[in-house]
């Protein structure tokens, strides 16, 4: 893995790398000692950010296109926009696309692979690009919350949603990853809940959404730049009251 | 089939004698006579029955459904204003009106007596509802004349409990003491003359768990409500701790808004120490030398005194606001949405942090009280505006509503907050990944300067199928999904393909297998060497460009190698 590091804390690494240039220049020519260290250097300076995974969850299909259960895949398509991301790959039955957030390389994966489904193409993913579990944020959709507010949380339950319990069966039942839970408000009155996650967003939560996705694509920002920080407090603390305003 | 005969001849009977339309009119007039009286009563019983029921709820509110608010106070109109100090004196017992409201002192007391040690506001009050009167037994009871000389007292000793010298175990009629609290072996309690001497050495871990253990699931406890931690809960906690060395203290409605106020007016009062705390739940100790006999005694509350008038939370013009912004800000409070909603007795330990988290984004904060005391959600309303601190405009519908005030500042300062937490957290995360950086840059030098390694994966997946990119960005969802399938189905067919290969010759198959080992070993050893020797010539002539085309190279050469 590599991080990003500023040159004092690399400064300890520097004789290390002097002397296996060393010794490799001792072995084959000495005359090249001196242009060891301008060499080190430019190594030092690229050195990469640990990447990230983001998926969206949701179903594949125009059947399922639009509801409410996949809005983890418009999240996904709102990122890919602000980032300029194309999403042009297939892989472990997966739209994947490959870009960055300022320095940090991120990867946008939407599993197409059925919601139960989906920890079949986030678990092989995470694999083959050697992301750490810490590094892949799961986006899901979460009735616990109201229409458009926005959580992020560094772990937590499954949240009785089919697609997170495939995940985390698929990632050694390791429950450790970050989430961004989109609020799309309780079923009304007495309604299904499989009927309501299926169903299509009326104009005023509509609405609210878009607004809410858009807010939703800062947060992600912040968190792939800073982490989980006081600024991830204040997101989280502006997602909790911003319909309770005057 | 027999009432309908007669009625039908009595029909019959009487068309003979009269004509036809008087029968019927009379009849007709005969039939609808007896309800007549029913309709006209009814409403009228229910008009008055509604007007009554609309005379008791407007005028004096008395059939109020909790009987802890049924007082005589309620009857009464009784009203003195108060000042500052002593208000009635009798020798040496006093009742002043100081900080703490309105206290008792007594002789030989350690501190003033109060109602309520945890729920009096800070406001000083402006007066009282009923005369100001002592509500303890009187020093002495003059004996009345009976005409006889005293009765002779009992001969009979009666034995103080002593929680040294607890009665044996095992004797009738007589209930457990509990012994002074955990002790080492050899090891004897000794009399406690202040409050640290009696509660000893501090517990230890696994002494407190222990403690605990057994008052989890119990209910043998002392239950506070909206008047918090009275009088005679003094009294009341000794005798739990009579029994037992922890006294449970379960706390709902009005006191969990402030639970730390709770918790020091208890160690403050009791002598005893907080061991545990969860929630509205606090376990206190008594004290590893606590002796029942040599406890504090102090005189019980024989009735309940009137709470005395507070001056209005609610005002007409709060201070900061003028009287048009403050109709503006109660009608826009009319529409804003609470923030949460608070069931009866219920623990809102949290509630004073989400209201300053709410103020944080929106000068007003409502909170909904549904099926609350409406003088339970005005003391609540009370501590808020101590607490958070803001300014109350009004409790309308059961709802609390509340202004931040002029002088609110935000915790969140963002300039120089974020930066030094960032800055924090970055080094935080350096700090696990140098090893694993460190170790790569010895093992794979190369591979550090390769700043796009994802690109690299996800070429490698390209090449070796695991992986298509798609000629169309702009897919629908179920064109994508098509292409899903299709990529899955190709690489089934390709899977099929090699286990046919491997069926039709076994022993040229295997030959071949081994074959492709030692190839591969010698293509392995052959790669490294190379590598090496690129790496040094590399470093030696020029360190920028050739270094970062190395990958693409060395795939390009495998390709070669492999076509060969």
């Amino acid at each position: 893995m590599f991080c990003a590091s500023s040159s004092p804390i690399t400064s300890p690494l520097y004789p290390k790398a002097y002397k296996f240039s060393q010794t490799k220049s001792n072995s084959k020519r000495f005359s090249s000692l001196r242009a060891s260290l301008p060499v080190s250097d430019n190594k030092l300076l690229k050195f990469e950010y640990t990447p990230w995974l983001i998926v969206g969850l949701g179903n594949p299909g125009l059947k399922y296109y639009g509801t409410r259960h996949n809005i983890g895949f418009e999240m996904i398509d709102h990122i890919a926009r602000a980032t300029d991301i194309s999403m042009n790959t297939i892989q472990s039955k997966a739209l994947v696309g490959i870009g960055s957030v300022g320095e940090v390389p991120i990867l946008l994966v939407k599993p197409q692979g059925y919601m139960n489904f989906s920890g079949e193409s986030v678990g092989p993913l995470a694999a083959y690009y050697q992301i750490p579990l810490r590094h892949i944020l799961m986006i899901y959709d979460d009735m616990g919350l109201s229409n458009g507010v926005l959580r992020l949380q560094p772990k937590g339950g499954h949240s009785q949603h089919n697609g997170l319990k495939n995940v985390t069966e698929h990632l050694n039942g390791c429950r450790g990853y970050p989430r961004l839970s989109i609020g799309i408000g309780n079923p009304p009155g007495n309604m299904d809940m499989k009927a309501f996650l299926l169903q299509k967003f009326s104009p005023l939560e509509r609405k609210q959404m878009d607004e809410g996705l858009e807010q939703g694509v800062e947060g992600v920002k912040t968190l792939v730049e800073e982490g989980f920080s006081d600024s991830i407090s204040r997101f989280n603390l502006g997602q909790k009251y911003k319909f309770h305003k005057v | 089939m027999a009432i309908v005969a007669s009625l039908r001849d009595i029909n019959l009977f009487s068309s003979l004698p009269s004509t036809p339309p008087m029968a019927d009119s009379s009849s007709g007039t005969f039939r609808p006579a007896p309800p007549i009286p029913i309709p006209k009563y009814a409403p009228s019983n229910r008009n008055r029955n509604q007007k009554t029921n609309h005379q008791t709820d407007t005028n004096p509110k008395k059939p109020q459904s909790n009987p802890a608010l049924k007082l005589p106070h309620h009857r009464t109109r009784y009203y003195k204003p108060v000042k500052e100090g002593v208000i009635s004196s009798d020798g040496d017992r006093t009742i002043l009106i100081g900080d703490s409201g309105v206290s008792y002192q007594l002789p030989g007391a350690p501190f003033e007596f109060q109602f309520s040690y945890s729920e009096t506001p800070k406001v000083k009050p402006v007066g009282i509802r009923e005369p100001a009167f002592m509500p303890f037994a009187p020093p002495t009871m003059p004996r009345p004349w009976t005409g006889k000389a005293p009765l002779k007292k009992s001969k009979k000793k009666i034995p103080l409990f002593d929680s040294f010298n607890p009665p044996p175990a095992g004797k009738s009629g007589v209930k457990y003491v509990e012994m002074p609290g955990p002790l080492p072996f050899g090891r004897y309690p000794k009399e406690g003359m202040n409050r640290e001497e009696v509660l000893g050495e501090p517990l230890k871990r696994w002494e407190k768990g222990m403690l605990i253990k057994p008052h989890m699931h119990d209910n043998r406890q002392v239950n506070l409500g909206r008047d918090g931690f009275t009088h005679n809960m003094l009294e009341l906690i000794h005798s739990h701790w009579k029994r037992r060395r922890v006294c449970k203290v379960r706390c709902k409605g009005v006191p969990t808004v402030d639970m730390n106020n709770v918790c020091r007016v208890l160690e403050e009062k009791t002598g005893g120490e907080i061991i545990h705390r969860v929630g509205g739940v606090v376990y206190l100790f008594r004290g590893r030398n606590y002796n029942y006999r040599t406890r504090p005694q102090y005189p019980l509350m024989l009735w309940k005194p009137a709470a005395p008038v507070y001056p209005k939370l609610i005002q007409e013009v709060p201070e900061g606001l003028t009287k048009e912004e403050a109709h503006e800000f109660r009608v826009k409070g009319k529409s804003l949405r609470p923030i949460c909603k608070l069931s009866k007795n219920g623990v809102y330990v949290s509630l004073v942090k989400d209201v300053r988290d709410a103020f944080e984004l929106s000068s007003l904060v409502k909170v909904d009280c549904p099926g609350l005391e409406p003088s339970d959600y005005k003391k609540i309303g009370a501590k808020l505006k101590e607490l958070v601190p803001c300014v109350l405009l009004s409790f309308d519908d059961e709802q609390i509503l509340m202004w931040r005030g002029r002088e609110w500042k935000s915790r969140f300062v963002d300039n120089p907050l974020i930066p030094s937490l960032s800055e924090t957290n970055t080094t935080n995360e350096l700090d696990p990944s140098d090893k694993p950086s460190e170790e790569q840059t010895v093992a794979n030098p190369s591979t550090t300067i390769s700043s796009p390694k994802m690109i690299s994966l996800w070429q490698r997946a390209l090449e070796s199928s695991k992986a298509v990119i798609l000629e169309e960005l702009d897919l629908g969802p179920d064109d994508l999904l098509k292409k899903v399938e299709e990529l899955e189905g190709t690489s089934l067919a390709a899977e099929h393909t090699y286990t046919a290969m491997v069926l039709s010759n076994t022993d040229g198959a295997a030959e071949d297998y081994v074959d492709e080992k030692d190839r591969s070993e010698e293509y392995y050893s052959d790669i490294d060497d190379d590598f090496d020797d690129e790496c040094s010539d590399d470093e030696s002539l020029d360190p920028v460009g050739p270094v970062g085309s190395l990958p693409v190279d060395k795939i390009v050469r495998k390709l070669r190698e492999r076509l060969k």
